[in-house]
């Protein structure tokens, strides 16, 4: 595989040719996993605006629960960049700690309740009380970004 | 967010066979263009000074949020001036920094026409804190150093479906300024069909190549999807009408689309490219008539109202209160 400069590449890209992105700086690490069977570990993430606006930033959440105790820390972030070229530039004032409460599983799908740390600045739309769906067979998430559902993918 | 961040992260692309890597430098903060201003200076005593006709603000920011320590060395900081409305550069004025050394860093202002260049500023010292270190030469006033970032705008409500209920992102945020007073004779004798664009432009395999480029406020932001934001980015603007995106369309008709699907007029595509601002330096300046941009303009509700028809028609901030009425007009840092 050859190596293109910047310039080259722009000249192709811009007479036209198909693009397709092959992998992102920031490594996506983290994916849905199980450990000992009462462990969830996962990664979702969103790009964010919703279409037709061009994608501006991630909306990741990541953690861990535990089925059994109901416990566990979830973390949501908005970092500047759509997924497939997200920087680690964090939008100052927008991570939130979530403190995990319940954590329940129904077949595929995976339930996770929590409170988001006191010492967060929440939205005007933004509630305290968060709850995270994690569909594993579709690999997706439902959560909300500032008060409005988002689904993410599941990484 | 007027383009702040508008190619952050590096990617890689593939092209059948061939890959490149499309980040830093080109997602250097130190060179991430966010914002263009051109005003009349507010406090223009020119006339008095037997200076006419008057003397022009020029404000390139870069360094979203400040979260780089310096500016770039090597790199080219640009304000582009076309004279003649074909959207090719005329006059350039071109900034340049030395290494950063002992925490100090100093600036150097060029001015190049079709007549040659001259050294407008030889040497000014960076400013890194609050106090504002303003260098004259001549007719010619020059800063360049951290500010507070005099854009406005309610970023997470853009981010969250256009629900403006957030408040103003950018309240408390900094960001590198370069500012440069300009006798108006030095943008050319024609302000009727002058506009402007500010340009980065970085050093890669020994060569300098284009970076970021800003005109308008958030056309690369709220327009150009993916990797079509650093292809626009690459593009000089005689090239906005023709050029093609990666899925081979023209910018033109992805604009057209865009503006469909939010409910505006296709056409304005053909105003909003190329992506120059107009400034004619002989009327007042005002965003809303498309003529310069000055610190106050409410760019994000204007251009919502026009993207959107008339759909949305504000994100429910206003103007920041720590302007100055003098140079360098960005406020005190935070």
């Amino acid at each position: 595989m050859k190596q293109l400069d910047r310039r080259q590449f722009l000249g192709m890209a811009a007479a036209g040719s198909a693009v397709a992105l092959a992998s992102a700086a920031v490594p996506m690490s983290g994916i849905l996993t199980w450990t000992g069977e009462q462990t969830v570990k996962f990664r979702a993430i969103a790009g964010l605006p919703k279409h037709p606006l061009p994608m501006y930033a991630s909306f990741v959440i990541e953690g861990t629960a535990n089925l059994d105790r109901g416990t566990g820390t979830v973390i949501k972030s908005l970092y500047a960049g759509a997924p497939e070229a997200m920087s680690t530039i964090l939008f100052p004032g927008t991570a939130r700690s979530i403190r995990v409460t319940g954590v329940q599983r129904s077949g595929d799908i995976v339930t996770i309740a929590g409170v988001v740390d006191g010492k967060a600045k929440l939205g005007p739309r933004e509630k305290g009380i968060v709850s995270i769906v994690i569909n594993q067979a579709e690999k997706a998430a439902q959560a909300d970004f500032l008060g409005t559902p988002v689904t993410l993918r599941v990484q | 967010m007027s383009d702040h961040l508008d190619s952050p992260g590096p990617i890689t692309l593939t092209i059948g066979d061939d890959s490149a890597s499309v980040g830093p430098p080109m997602g250097d903060l130190k060179t991430d263009i966010t914002d263009l201003y051109a005003f009349l200076k507010p406090d223009d005593d020119g006339e008095a000074n037997g200076e006419l006709p008057g003397k022009s603000i020029l404000m390139l920011n870069v360094n979203p949020l400040a979260l780089a320590p310096e500016f770039e060395t090597g790199a080219e900081y640009l304000i582009k001036v076309d004279t003649d409305n074909d959207a090719v550069d005329d006059i350039t004025f071109r900034v340049t920094f030395s290494p950063k050394v002992n925490g100090q860093q100093t600036g150097r202002v060029d001015r190049t026409d079709s007549a040659g260049s001259q050294v407008v500023v030889p040497a000014a010292l960076v400013s890194f804190g609050a106090q504002a270190t303003v260098t004259t030469n001549g007719p010619y006033r020059f800063y360049a150093g951290l500010r507070s970032d005099p854009f406005f705008f309610d970023l997470l409500g853009f981010i969250d479906d256009f629900n403006f209920v957030n408040g103003d992102f950018f309240a408390d945020k900094n960001v590198f300024a370069i500012v440069l007073e300009v006798p108006n004779r030095a943008l050319g004798a024609t302000p009727a069909t002058t506009s402007l664009w500010a340009r980065t432009r970085v050093m890669q395999n020994g060569a300098l190549v284009n970076d970021d480029r800003v005109g308008r406020a958030a056309i690369n932001t709220v327009f150009n999807h993916g990797v079509d934001k650093n292809i626009f980015n690459g593009l000089e603007p005689s090239q906005d009408a023709t050029a093609l995106t990666s899925e081979g369309i023209t910018f033109v008709q992805s604009f057209m689309n865009t503006l469909g699907a939010l409910g505006g007029s296709p056409a304005l595509a053909t105003v909003l490219l190329p992506d120059v601002l107009n400034y004619d330096f002989s009327k007042p300046t005002d965003y809303a008539k498309l003529n310069g941009r000055r610190l106050r303009d409410d760019v994000i509700s204007i251009s919502l109202s026009l993207v959107t028809n008339g759909g949305l028609t504000t994100d429910n901030v206003g103007p920041h209160t720590d302007y100055l009425d003098r140079f360098p007009y960005a406020g005190t840092p935070h």
